[in-house]
């Protein structure tokens, strides 16, 4: 597993300037509210365009239990995470439509994601599809950039981006303040420093 | 109930846990909460299935946390335990459960796109 890049919670760079970054402004048992830069909400959707990466089938229900007795559970897994996607799709469909309630324009350069609990969870499935997709795509790197000797195509180039904004948007969906503390209390514990990957 | 996990703490809190016979040591000095693994009446009587989550080098840790506490209704120290288990010793086993709770929980996991497989307690 990775831990969270100091970057994964820091901002988004456009020409070396660093823009608002996505906040979480309120949050109680009702709905989890954010605020957006136009960046980050065109960056979002460039994410969220390419739902589903992973298939359905990518996973197996069991590494060793024989083949015989997986095989219907592993078809009814598969038939589960088709449903799922399906259910994913949509909702990424209605958080993108110009009209959408969840991902709304707040004013010019401002946009605010305000998410119930269970949008919230398939907003954060769908990122991580989307990440561990990009991931296997890229050849399964061990780091957090890619080698220097990787000649990436701009394809991959621009596949390997989206992978390091996906971190960065689950990081920040996942901020809790009722468990990681105040982000603007100037004594919170927070490092500058990259973690060390295992 | 700690029903096929033993915990035996030694020098500089170095942990070692027994599963189903297997020993696995923690590779850490840090402290850690005591595991519970639980299983429920129905699954005493038979073998049961475990739920294992394996590590794998993408999923963030606070994602997984996230994930177990989800899915479980773990609160956060239990949550995080399983988390350090699977990302220092390579999987952790969730719980023990009948088949289809088993399953049911491998599902959900496979949702979250965790690396996640029932298998049968031996």
């Amino acid at each position: 597993m990775r831990p969270i890049h100091a970057t994964h919670r820091g901002d988004p760079i456009e020409g070396g300037k660093i823009v608002q970054k996505v906040r979480l402004q309120e949050f109680n048992k009702d709905y989890w509210l954010y605020s957006l830069s136009e960046l980050e909400r065109n960056i979002l959707e460039a994410i969220l365009d390419h739902y589903p990466v992973l298939d359905p089938g990518y996973q197996q229900i069991s590494r060793y239990m024989e083949q015989d007795a997986t095989k219907e559970p592993q078809e009814l897994l598969q038939e589960c995470m088709s449903d799922r996607q399906k259910e994913n799709r949509n909702f990424v469909q209605k958080l993108l439509m110009p009209t959408s309630q969840i991902l709304s324009e707040t004013s010019e350069n401002s946009w605010s994601l305000q998410l119930n609990p269970d949008e919230r969870e398939s907003l954060l499935q769908i990122l991580n599809d989307i990440r561990v997709g990009f991931w296997l795509e890229l050849g399964s790197p061990e780091g957090s950039s890619p080698p220097e000797s990787a000649n990436l195509t701009p394809e991959e180039e621009s596949k390997w981006a989206l992978f390091q904004f996906t971190g960065f948007f689950q990081s920040n969906l996942l901020f809790d303040p009722s468990i990681h503390g105040d982000p603007d209390d100037e004594n919170a514990e927070y490092s500058d420093e990259p973690d060390d990957f295992d | 109930m700690l029903s096929h996990l033993e915990l035996n703490q030694g020098k500089n809190c170095q942990n070692s846990f027994k599963v189903d016979g297997s020993t696995w040591k923690q590779a850490t000095s840090q402290p850690v909460a005591e595991p519970e693994v639980e299983a429920n009446e129905e699954t005493q009587l038979d073998s049961g299935y475990l739920v294992i989550c394996w590590d794998d080098p993408v999923n963030l840790m606070d994602y997984v946390t996230h994930v177990f506490q989800k899915v479980f209704g773990w609160n956060l120290a239990k949550a995080e335990y399983h988390m350090l288990q699977v990302h220092r010793q390579g999987k952790s086993v969730l719980t023990k459960e009948s088949f289809e709770k088993a399953e049911f929980y491998v599902h959900q996991l496979h949702q979250y796109r965790l690396h996640a497989t029932l298998e049968k307690a031996e």
